[in-house]
């Protein structure tokens, strides 16, 4: 038990919470404004809303196009706010909130995706560290807490994935052996993916290939150093193939494999290369030029 | 770029958190975990961002069928248009009106909003005058798309 404890709030360097910050919230605007950009249309076709769980409990009122802009223009101001280390707790749960009405308000017209499982969740759990500077290398347990979730919620994506296509078709063998890649590959295939509508067994190792690598994504939990690098790799080509062959990128959930790689390294890194560079040039990197 | 979860070189004792601080953030994943699991076992959507993870998990046999819905207007510039289901266009996505095609056959007057939509959205454009919600249907015969299509009109509304 003290293990799994310990494995939930292993400790880690505050800078990486405040990369990983600055990462996600300038991510959100992009998401607002080119991913999730429906609320604000949404808000004209009212009569569609079809709300879900948090927005009937809270009693969310169907979208309008203004709330559409109040809302995105919260999210907008919040995440440059808070991406740039200020206001971590205050500005993080307005985001939160802000961001979760808004994803309410996107999926709440009859589809859910579900690319934003883990993006919704960082933005839950990243405000609980509080302050983090971009060259803070104090290791924290709340900050190895935050982490945790994003990497879980990241890897749940795709296990519990693999889990529906076993429940929905009754075993993974009759998914992995079905039409399925074809059926979606008909309905939005782009150009570069539809010759492949004429070699369905290539599309079946393909659908192999994915639940295979969606059941065993837990593995990248425990894995380090060159195999994580390799298996972040692998999943970030997956949906970088998704995208060219059916426009689906599932950005969302790309963004928050960051939470897996050692950020914290990486303002350091960037201090000794330009230190390096000073060097070259004959200068001391202690010895700034005076100013004239 | 490589380290797992341990990186970092401060030698330092780690911000430790207290044990109330820990219980509630694990009380917080438990609650989380069992949210999401209820909602794949029991296939909804309804707890997001913990909902089911169905896309694409339907599993079309290889002789089966490949559905696609869409939306016919015929507008005031007298053309019959295919109507943009997607943000730009009429704010609702074809996912969408395939999530709720049930609510919408029984009650074609929720493609009115449809309509609306397109007027706010585009008020210079022509304006819809006629909708039809169409579902192509095309068979698959040992995974390889085969025969014509087929086209089933599924609701009609004349927009007011």
């Amino acid at each position: 038990m003290r293990r799994v404890v310990d494995w939930w709030i292993t400790p880690i360097p505050l800078a990486r919470i405040a990369l990983l910050r600055l990462a996600v919230y300038l991510f959100l605007i992009f998401d607002v404004m080119r991913l999730s950009n429906d609320v604000i249309p949404h808000g004209y076709a009212p009569e569609l809303y079809d709300p879900t769980f948090l927005a009937r409990f809270f009693q969310l009122p169907a979208p309008t196009p203004e709330a559409g802009h109040v809302l995105r223009a919260i999210i907008v101001v919040g995440a440059i706010v808070v991406g740039s280390g200020r206001l971590p707790r205050l500005g993080g749960w307005t985001v939160a909130a802000a961001f979760q009405i808004w994803l309410l308000y996107s999926i709440g017209f009859g589809y859910v995706y579900h690319d934003h499982m883990a993006l919704a969740i960082a933005c839950w759990v990243l405000p609980t560290v509080g302050h983090a500077g971009f060259t803070d290398q104090r290791r924290s347990e709340g900050a190895g807490w935050a982490v945790r979730c994003i990497q879980v919620a990241v890897v749940l994506t795709y296990v519990g994935s693999a889990f529906m296509k076993w429940i929905r078709s009754g075993s993974p063998i009759t998914w992995a052996n079905s039409s399925v890649f074809t059926w979606a590959i008909m309905r939005r295939g782009t150009d570069l993916a539809r010759w492949t509508l004429e070699q369905p067994a290539v599309l079946r190792v393909a659908q192999w290939v994915l639940i295979l690598a969606e059941f065993a994504s837990p593995v990248v939990l425990f894995l380090k150093g060159r195999l994580l690098a390799m298996s972040i790799l692998f999943f970030l080509s997956f949906h970088l193939m998704t995208f060219l062959a059916l426009g689906i990128h599932f950005l969302p959930t790309a963004i928050c494999w960051l939470a897996f790689m050692p950020l914290e390294r990486l303002v350091p890194w960037a201090e000794r290369r330009g230190a390096a560079r000073l060097w070259r040039e004959g200068r001391q990197p202690a010895d700034p030029e005076p100013i004239a | 770029m490589t380290a797992g979860i341990e990186g970092g070189e401060a030698a330092d004792t780690p911000v430790r958190l207290s044990a109330r601080s820990v219980a509630w953030r694990l009380i917080v994943v438990v609650v989380c975990l069992g949210v999401l699991t209820f909602a794949q076992l029991t296939d909804t959507d309804d707890f997001f961002p913990l909902s089911r993870l169905s896309q694409y998990a339907l599993a079309p046999g290889r002789d089966g069928v490949v559905k696609s819905t869409y939306i016919l207007a015929d507008n005031t510039a007298g053309e019959q248009v295919r109507v943009p289901l997607n943000a730009t266009g009429v704010g609702i996505g074809r996912a969408e009106v395939e999530g709720q095609l049930g609510r919408i056959i029984d009650d074609p007057s929720l493609l009115q909003a449809i309509a609306n939509a397109w007027a706010q959205l585009h008020p210079d454009q022509p304006q819809y005058e006629r909708l039809y919600l169409k579902r192509d249907v095309y068979p698959l015969v040992d995974g390889k798309p085969a025969g014509d299509r087929e086209t089933i009109e599924l609701a009609v509304w004349e927009v007011e």
